[in-house]
């Protein structure tokens, strides 16, 4: 059997009507699935110019090519729209039990339009979709929403997406939760669905999945699976700060092989990584402004990662995963999950704060709530800044004093925003329409790309995470590329023609503008948008194309014949197609560059990034030559268009009609 | 292709009963009809049906079988890596989570609701390790 459904839902909540409609194989080898699918019939069916609060945006629900294929690290689902927050193509990844059931019901992905006049949730299974009234759950939590919805089928447990209070009172840094707390978060997509008055989306189909080739797939699984379950043995957390310091300290640069994460994410889970990653300048301290000696290792010891897994009852893993970088802990006498690397950054190190209680708090309080941590904390720390300016006063925080590193006023902080009350009800849209709206030069700390708080990774250290948070569709993403994830995806041994790094290198050759690292720009992301159409884990990518076999899972899996290079061709028509949505929006694509300050102008005078500046003009304009894309404008050229043979008509097609 | 139901059926409603996606519709002491658009050719009903009455996708009878001697999922956890295809593939809910031992925080599948169990196989055949056995 083929390892997609053929056919996606349509779901009309102003008609309360759906409609299947069939995709061809052709379709699928030109989009593979997954943010594929939803690029192209997003950019197809989103009039320009719509709302994303309106009924006339479309979220899409989608899973990868390969989720249920017998391949692993392949259990990841998408949600995609217009983001409301940053005004561009939207889109957020998430991993769970979304993916499977999404095909279980028979489609490869739901595509949502119009909007509802009162609560509804859209409940599927293998008869087929139901609307259903929501009003009960309507200002019920995620927790709570999804404990209720489980109960709600006839057969099996369903899986379930839903939305908290965050996207019900339409905050732009909502995110979709799924699994108990796991976490659509960026893009704002929350709100989407909020706006829709669409409370959650419950699959409970079970229909078969599986491949054309199921014994060549388990062939191929068995090597990935025993390297994702063995590693060397791990010390003690103590070890990991001064790894990190190591680094720091080492006068080159090592190419990183992603194989030696594994023992970490599976000992630690991505919390392995805080500690250290301060200490060698990844993690931004202090709003961006501070370094590893403001926040220091007396600080950062809050954030040792076995104090963090102390409260860790048992591993979680996301569908498909044989790594289970995920923890289930016991928080105030109910089950949590445990935060992640980019919540305890944004709770701890960002804000100067060393509680680890309060890291746990609000990392339940935020997803209970479906509220992106990476926004919210990103938010506080520049109201925290704003504060210590002046900008922002006791008169607009009743008398809350924001100072650095309060665990009291941070807890605060989150329940006004996630209640949108007082000055949470303009910190919960992000930090860039905070600072517009309090002034006096305050957009000039507020951290972000196009209006999105970009993640824990200090481009100062590693200059890819400034290029692609910056010419990312969805910008502010971390998780689109680096110079780190190169290394560590070793495109170069199946990909002829990309360039292979030397083993060792001088860390000043990472902040030159060429065509080699203008190269390896395009080869992440079209790599990144392959595996985005498959529902890869980038956990799992990062162990390497030569030990996670994408490539060849993905012609056991369909039948096909495809070479890497075509794979990864498909993945510059999936990033091309992402980048005509905002084209036709009228976006400016240099506009949405990351905050200066996060690319090192100024740079800054002290720690593990001190002295440096990423020259970010130039990498982008190089990247944008070389993906095809007018270099000064970002903007597809016709020539390459007709190469990916994409149709550059910007009609808007029509939703099919109900059936 | 799907199960269809012959004109053997006696109408005893046990297929309907057993049909863990609730394919099957009819009324006692009548010919019962698979919907194909749903059935996911799990077999329970080929399983129970004690007229041998019911065909499989390839168009052979199915054999009634006691329930006690209904195929079970058996997980190698030597080779099992805790990746839970097989409880989501599962469409009674009959398999869930053990408890991680002292020595492994991975925890591990098990038949959590062993009389909810079908045998219909669907568990390993979802497993990307081949670490469950039909037995």
């Amino acid at each position: 059997m083929k390892p997609y459904c053929g056919r996606i839902l349509w779901v009309n909540l102003t008609t309360g009507t759906f409609a299947t409609e069939e995709l061809p194989e052709s379709f699928y080898r030109m989009y593979l699935s997954g943010l594929g699918l939803a690029a192209s019939l997003l950019y197809q069916h989103i009039p320009a110019g719509t709302d994303p609060l309106g009924p006339d945006n479309i979220l899409a629900f989608v899973s990868g090519l390969l989720t249920g294929s017998g391949s692993l690290f392949t259990g990841r689902w998408m949600a995609a729209a217009k983001s409301p927050l940053t005004g561009t193509w939207g889109d957020a990844n998430c991993g769970g039990t979304l993916s499977p059931a999404i095909k279980q019901c028979g489609y490869d992905g739901i595509f949502v339009s119009g909007a509802s006049d009162h609560p509804v949730y859209l409940y599927v299974d293998n008869h087929g979709p139901q609307l259903r009234g929501a009003a009960d759950l309507w200002g019920k939590d995620t927790i709570e929403t999804e404990e209720l919805l489980k109960k709600s089928g006839g057969g099996r447990e369903p899986s379930v997406a839903c939305i908290g209070p965050a996207g019900e009172r339409l905050s732009l840094i909502a995110g979709i939760s799924n699994d108990g707390g796991r976490m659509a978060a960026r893009s704002g997509l929350g709100a989407v669905m909020g706006s829709k008055k669409l409370k959650a989306v419950v699959l409970a189909g079970s229909r078969p999945m599986g491949s054309e080739s199921p014994q060549e797939m388990m062939r191929l699984s068995l090597p990935c699976a025993h390297i994702a379950t063995h590693g060397i043995p791990l010390p003690s957390g103590r070890v990991m700060p001064l790894l990190g310091a190591l680094l720091r300290h080492l006068p080159a640069t090592v190419r990183m092989d992603g194989r030696l994460s594994v023992p970490i994410f599976r000992k630690w889970g991505t919390c392995g990584m805080d500690q250290a990653s301060v200490e060698w300048g990844d993690t931004p301290v202090r709003n961006w402004s501070g370094s590893e000696r403001d926040y220091h290792r007396q600080l950062s010891d809050a954030i040792d990662p076995d104090r963090v897994l102390a409260r860790e009852q048992r591993k979680y893993h996301c569908y498909s995963c044989p790594l289970g970088c995920g923890g289930v802990c016991e928080w105030q006498g109910r089950e949590t999950h445990r935060p992640e690397y980019e919540t305890i950054g944004a709770f701890s190190a960002l804000l100067m704060c060393n509680d680890l209680d309060t890291i746990y708090a609000v990392n339940d309080q935020l997803n209970r709530a479906g509220m992106d941590t990476i926004s919210a904390g990103g938010t506080i720390a520049w109201a925290m800044e704003a504060w210590e300016k002046g900008v922002i006063t006791p008169a607009d925080t009743d008398g809350l004093a924001l100072h650095w590193g309060d665990p009291a006023v941070v807890r605060r902080l989150v329940e006004l925003m996630i209640a949108r009350e007082g000055i949470g009800a303009l910190l919960a849209d992000g930090s860039l329409r905070a600072a517009r709206h309090f002034g006096h030069d305050s957009e000039s700390f507020a951290i972000q790309a196009g209006g999105q708080e970009i993640a824990m990774h200090d481009p100062r250290l590693d200059p890819g995470y400034a290029l692609h948070a910056s010419v990312e569709p969805t910008p502010g993403r971390h998780t689109t590329g680096c110079q780190v994830y190169y290394d560590m995806y070793h495109l170069w041994t199946r990909v002829p023609g990309l360039p292979t790094p030397l083993p060792v290198s001088t860390k000043a050759g990472k902040y030159r503008a060429d065509a080699t690292q203008a190269a390896i720009g395009v080869a992440n992301s079209c790599f990144t948008q392959l595996f985005n159409g498959v529902g890869l884990c980038m956990f799992g990518a990062m162990m390497g194309v030569d030990h996670i076999p994408v490539f060849e899972w993905l012609n056991a899996a369909t039948g096909w014949h495809m070479t890497p290079e075509e794979y990864m061709e498909t993945g510059r028509r999936i990033q091309t197609i992402r980048q005509l949505f905002n084209v036709r929006e009228g976006i400016d694509a240099s506009s949405l560059a990351i905050s200066s300050r996060a690319a090192g102008h100024p740079p800054l005078e002290h720690g593990a990034n001190r002295g440096r500046s990423v020259p970010l003009v130039a990498l982008m304009h190089d990247y944008w030559g070389r993906m095809g894309w007018d270099p000064g404008t970002g903007t597809p050229t016709a020539q390459t268009l007709q190469q990916l043979g994409i149709q550059p008509d910007t009609a808007v097609g029509d939703v099919p009609a109900s059936v | 292709m799907a199960y269809c139901i012959n004109e053997k059926c006696i109408g005893c409603s046990l297929c309907a009963r057993i049909c863990p996606v609730a394919a099957i519709e009819g009324h006692l002491h009548s010919i019962y009809v698979i919907d194909a658009a749903v059935c996911i050719e799990c077999g329970a009903c080929g399983r129970v049906c004690p007229a041998s009455a019911i065909q499989d996708a390839t168009g052979s009878t199915c054999s009634h079988l006691k329930r006690a001697s209904w195929p079970r999922p058996e997980v190698d956890f030597a080779f099992c890596v805790s990746c839970i295809a097989c409880i989501q593939a599962c469409p009674v809910s009959c398999l869930g989570l053990g408890p991680p031992d002292s020595r492994d925080p991975h925890a591990r599948p098990v038949l959590t609701l062993p009389d909810r169990c079908i045998g219909c196989g669907l568990c390993a055949d979802s497993c990307p390790v081949g670490a469950i056995t039909m037995k």
